[in-house]
């Protein structure tokens, strides 16, 4: 999100789609085609920069608010499609007992040893995406953002590099939604409706956009920052929307005193 | 000697406005070409079509011979067709060496050279670009970021530019508007410099004096056409050109 967001300064609200259909791919290709966990979580990353790619080609030809709209809308596309392509997605039932990764046969069932595969797997993205943030590449991707026009008369393939870059932020995004899936077992449309977006849009925002330490700061402060709440006896139906209210509230109050989050760039996403 | 760019017959319209109409001039290999008129006259339309982000309505330009009417900006930047704009635009959250060196064609910039090692080229690069601040005095300001730089240091960074870029052909969009003499004479020299180079050299400008001393030729368009061409001498004397900017006399 944050490659989107941050460095391509694109209005970007169908990432949780994206990573939806990581976790469904990866879902159904482990329970009916029998796919190991790596196979699987690689299948769920490619269908997802497939899909990526699919969006890309006639959003990034908008500008503004209307690439916020049109991937909005595919976001609400996609959640109607895994509610009502019952044969494949269940529908709304979901698709229950997905199972944890076994790797070279060792199972990792419980939390502990799943947190641990977790962290491998984020640590060697986290090295592969730092790669690619630092690299001439997204300095290319940086000019797009700062100045269109200005990229193109300097000979830069500006619309390749946009979806080459949605296509790799798609594919992680995949690849997080299938571990996702794994880890809860259990995956259902609701578990990709554009609330999840206010979580990711605070991530990226209070990190600081078009940082790579941001994203992870953002990740964990908004994550940690409600768990306070569980100490507190409110009824549980209060809990939830409280949550969501909480990360408006940040939201708003970062966007108006500090809107390049804690380690980000100065950024107008409404500039082009 | 032979010409670098042709406009053949170039019209575009704006709604019911015809902001180019039927324009005609060819710019000689490794010269500095001026093009003047007044506010309105469709310059700024002109070299936005020469350079792509518009297309005519009609009409051809050719670059070296090449028809690029319906190419793309980027690739007429890659064939060699450089410029700068009225108002500035470089990138402001890029340091001034960054921004040099994006312009650079043979940066390792692929996706998946993201996981080559880079170390020496970048170094490489970075080498180049500070040659090039160094010879316009900006050696100091390299890794301040672009919206940090006065205006006139920007507007140096964006003929850099389009010098890095490798073009053949550089279209200098008003490139003494608002800045000070002693930068007049800079820019002055920059573009001579770039003229022994090689490269050929059209700028649009208001700044009269600067104009009719650098220029080899002049072009004046009025209203859409091109009313005159030729020496700066000549243009000056000329009662089209007398006209159009004074108004005939009654």
């Amino acid at each position: 999100m944050n490659i989107i967001l941050g460095y391509l300064g694109i209005l970007h609200l169908g990432h949780p789609a994206i990573y939806g259909i990581g976790a469904y791919a990866y879902a159904i290709l482990s329970i009916n085609a029998g796919f190991s966990f790596f196979p699987a979580l690689l299948a769920g990353g490619f269908f997802a920069m497939l899909a990526g790619l699919i969006l890309s080609i006639p959003a990034l030809r908008l500008k503004s608010h209307y690439v916020g709209m049109a991937t909005l809308a595919f976001l609400i596309i996609v959640q109607g499609l895994l509610i009502n392509m019952r044969d494949l997605t269940r529908g709304a039932l979901g698709i229950p007992g997905i199972p944890k990764p076994t790797i070279f046969g060792y199972y990792f069932g419980s939390n502990a040893s799943f947190l641990i595969l977790s962290l491998i797997l984020t640590t060697i993205i986290c090295f592969i995406l730092h790669r690619v943030m630092h690299s001439p590449f997204s300095k290319i991707v940086e000019t797009i953002k700062e100045d269109e026009t200005a990229s193109k008369t300097i000979g830069k393939n500006t619309i390749k590099y946009k979806i080459q870059a949605f296509m790799i932020a798609s594919f992680f995004a995949g690849i997080g939604g299938g571990l996702l899936a794994s880890y809860l077992g259990f995956i259902n449309p609701t578990s990709f409706d554009p609330k999840e977006l206010i979580i990711i849009v605070t991530m990226v925002i209070i990190g600081g956009m078009a940082s790579f330490w941001g994203s992870i700061l953002g990740a964990a402060l908004i994550i940690l920052l409600p768990e306070p709440l569980r100490f507190i006896d409110l009824p549980a139906d209060f809990v939830g929307p409280l949550r969501y209210a909480i990360y408006g509230l940040i939201l708003i109050l970062f966007m108006i005193f500090k809107p390049n989050g804690i380690l980000g760039k100065r950024t107008n996403i409404f500039s082009k | 000697m032979k010409d670098i760019l042709e406009i053949e017959n170039i019209t575009k319209g704006f709604g019911g406005v015809k902001a180019v109409d039927r324009c005609t001039f060819s710019i000689e290999k490794n010269s500095i070409t001026g093009l003047i008129g007044p506010n309105g006259a469709g310059k700024t339309t002109m070299f936005n079509m020469i350079s792509g982000l518009i297309k005519p309505d009609e009409g051809n330009i050719y670059f070296n011979d090449t028809n690029i009417t319906r190419v793309n900006t980027y690739k007429r930047s890659l064939l060699g067709l450089g410029r700068t704009y009225q108002s500035i635009r470089i990138f402001p959250e890029l340091t001034a060496i960054e921004n040099v060196i994006v312009a650079f064609q043979d940066n390792k910039e692929k996706l998946w050279h993201s996981f080559l090692p880079l170390r020496k080229h970048r170094l490489k690069q970075e080498k180049r670009a500070m040659k090039l601040l160094e010879s316009v005095g900006l050696k100091e300001k390299s890794n301040l970021k672009g919206y940090e730089l006065s205006y006139g240091q920007k507007k140096l960074i964006e003929i850099l530019r389009a010098k890095a870029n490798n073009s053949s052909l550089i279209l200098l969009d008003e490139p003494t508007a608002g800045i000070n003499p002693t930068l007049i004479k800079q820019v002055t020299t920059i573009i001579k410099g770039l003229q022994k180079e090689g490269k050929t050299i059209l700028i649009v400008e208001h700044n009269m004096p600067f104009i009719m001393n650098l220029c080899e030729k002049i072009i004046v368009m009025d209203r859409g056409s091109n009313i005159a061409e030729g020496l700066p001498k000549e243009i000056q004397n000329n009662p089209h050109v007398l006209e159009a900017y004074l108004g005939s006399k009654k």
